[in-house]
């Protein structure tokens, strides 16, 4: 094979001359960024019994993944479709579509509520690393096509402020530029700080959660701020279920989608990450058991393959009080 | 020979092969299992998969769900059918009532499967409500060795018969026959079949078990597939039964009960007998605008 499959060894060659403090959120030059943030990895001091996590696979202080992952989108974030056709081969439009209409967000006003006196009032929706708007504009776009509710309303948070930039860049193309339904804030999905507590019907995370430095905190997280009998539902590449196919995904995964990166964005390092994050990531199972752990409800099988196991959706309810989880 | 009230073509097209179609889908073990003791498994408790195969009928054959929720939406879900239908609107009303949200409605099942839930869930809890409470209050046949063969059947008969009766005024009571060709017609896609047929199965083991019927024999098949057939031509009348309390139902049902008893005399084997009966179901589904 002609592509080494640890292209990890190029980005350590990267000329380390520069140190200087990361501030990811003001940075401008994305790939000194990265440079920056490889640096704060040198010199983090690894064998002083900090608690370490990984980006991609390796193996860096807890404190420096989310200055690394922020770096990565910034990155990538004009670039971002791109990105995202590679990895998916193409298809996670189809797969965001899916995640969507199986939501079914959204009440229409009329049929509202019989049996109950809440009044209509629409969903309360919080997208997480929602980055640049793609669950949120097809999570309006379903309420208010398919339900006739036009109160539905979606918060996109996302920790990194070029995402949200290039959400609310998109924005303008859809309905919902100028419109209440539509938020963007500044958040880390480990400390949704502005969120009240049980205020949210349904949370969707899609392609962000294996990005996280603390997953179950963010897990927890979720479960504060949804109201009981709120989802949660998460989008995410996840484990190929059949092993012919899975050796060639990982091959394509591995051996081109770097070096892809490197031709269409001139970024080679950040899809390694993104390669490497996704091979890094729990597989259906540990990921449901860690949804269930959190408090969530697991309906089902507790989550739905994708394109043979290339993605999966995963479900969880948070239970009304008196009915305990399973 | 009488002729078949509602579905006037069906001798004309009995033929056993086709009957392979339409009852081939629950899979059977190779040799007769005997009647069990509560056959059922509570509906959501997982089945053990450690059956051996041909040991019980229901060994790997369904998904049940491990969760209170589910139960807990859908008998709730079930009352607004009615009015909904068998929808997800119906699951929403539902879910609210329950305490949950609409989110919680259209995230508990895969995309789409929310209305088939609720009918599978009705034709469950019906089947559950039957009870044993029937077989008790019944004086065991077997127990009765003095028993003339002829009048074995008639006992029989006639429990077979008060069941079925019950069992589809669990629909009248429920508010669901109106719903009935709506619930046939979300049976009938191809991707839940074989789940329905097999519903249909447990319903007719449920009946012999409860009528007390432990004979062990060959018959006991025959005997599972005509109560099937009779049962599922039955709900089909009462869609359309306009009768004072669906006494025309009733009829219906003792007709085909005594046709079964006739048929038992005189046709040579299960597979033509099922062959007749089969056919009439699935004539019965074609005209009810069931693409099968
Ligand atoms: C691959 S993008 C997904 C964007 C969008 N949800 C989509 O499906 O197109 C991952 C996003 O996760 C965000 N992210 C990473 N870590 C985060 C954290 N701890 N809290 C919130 N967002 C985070 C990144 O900034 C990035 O925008």
């Amino acid at each position: 094979m002609a592509i080494p499959p640890r292209i990890a060894l190029f980005r350590r060659r990267i000329p380390q001359s520069i140190v200087r403090p990361v501030i990811v959120r003001h940075c401008r030059c994305f790939s000194s960024c990265l440079r920056d943030a490889q640096q704060q990895k040198s010199t983090s001091q690894l064998d002083d019994g900090l608690s370490t996590t990984y980006f991609g696979f390796e193996k860096i202080a807890t404190g420096l993944k989310e200055a690394r992952v922020g770096a990565v989108f910034s990155s990538v974030a004009s670039s971002y479709d791109t990105m995202n056709d590679l990895m998916s081969l193409g298809v996670h439009r189809l797969w965001k579509d899916y995640f969507v209409r199986g939501l079914d967000p959204g009440t229409n006003p009329l049929s509202a509520s019989p049996p109950s006196n809440a009044l209509p009032r629409g969903w309360n929706i919080l997208d997480v690393a929602g980055g640049t708007g793609d669950i949120a504009f097809r999570l309006l776009d379903h309420a208010s096509n398919v339900h006739n509710d036009y109160t539905t309303r979606v918060t996109v948070t996302d920790i990194n402020l070029d995402m949200l930039a290039e959400g609310r860049k998109r924005a303008l193309a859809t309905p919902y530029a100028r419109s209440s339904r539509l938020s963007f804030v500044e958040a880390n999905a480990e400390n949704l700080v502005n969120i009240p507590d049980n205020s949210v019907d349904l949370y969707t995370v899609a392609f962000g959660i294996r990005n996280f430095t603390n997953k179950e905190k963010a897990l927890r997280e979720a479960y504060r701020v949804l109201r009981p009998g709120g989802a949660f539902a998460c989008l995410e590449f996840s484990k190929v279920n059949n092993t012919a196919f899975d050796a060639a995904y990982q091959r394509w995964s591995f051996g081109a989608i770097p070096l892809i990166g490197q031709l269409v964005a001139g970024d080679r390092d950040s899809y390694q990450y993104l390669v490497e994050s996704i091979a890094q990531f729990p597989n259906q199972t540990e990921f449901k058991d860690m949804i269930m752990d959190a408090g969530f409800i697991v309906p089902g099988r507790g989550w739905e393959d994708l394109s043979m196991g290339i993605a999966a959706i995963h479900k969880g309810i948070k239970p009304v009080e008196g009915s305990a989880p399973q | 020979m009488r002729k078949n009230q509602i579905f006037p073509n069906a001798f004309l097209h009995s033929s056993a092969n086709r009957v392979y179609f339409v009852f081939h889908a629950c899979p059977s073990p190779a040799t007769p299992s005997p009647p069990q003791r509560y056959p059922h498994p509570p509906y959501n408790i997982p089945i053990a998969p450690s059956n051996p195969p041909g040991q019980s009928l229901r060994s790997n054959c369904s998904n049940y769900y491990s969760n209170h929720l589910e139960g807990t939406v859908l008998s709730a879900a079930l009352t607004h059918v009615p009015a909904l239908g068998f929808s997800d609107a119906a699951l929403r009303a539902g879910a609210r009532d329950a305490g949950y949200t609409d989110a919680t409605a259209s995230s508990m099942f895969l995309p789409g499967e929310g209305a088939w839930e609720l009918v599978r869930w009705h034709l469950v809890s019906s089947r559950e409500g039957l009870g044993a409470a029937w077989r008790e209050s019944w004086e065991a046949l077997e127990e009765k060795e003095d028993m003339a063969e002829e009048q074995r059947h008639k006992v029989l008969k006639a429990r077979a018969r008060q069941l079925v009766v019950e069992r589809l005024r669990m629909n009248t009571r429920a508010g669901l026959v109106a719903r009935m060709s709506e619930a046939l017609a979300i049976m009938a896609q191809p991707s839940h079949v074989p789940a329905a047929l097999r519903e249909l199965a447990w319903l007719a083991d449920e009946f012999c078990f409860l009528a007390g019927d432990t004979a062990v024999d060959g018959s006991w098949y025959a005997k599972r597939g005509a109560l099937a057939t009779v049962y599922a031509a039955a709900e089909m009348f009462q869609m359309q039964d306009g009768s004072v309390e669906q006494l025309d139902t009733e009829r219906f049902v003792g007709d085909r009960l005594d046709e079964v008893e006739t048929l038992r005399k005189r046709v040579d084997g299960v597979g033509e007998w099922l062959g007749y009966t089969g056919w009439s179901v699935v004539n019965g589904l074609r005209s009810k605008g069931v693409r099968i």
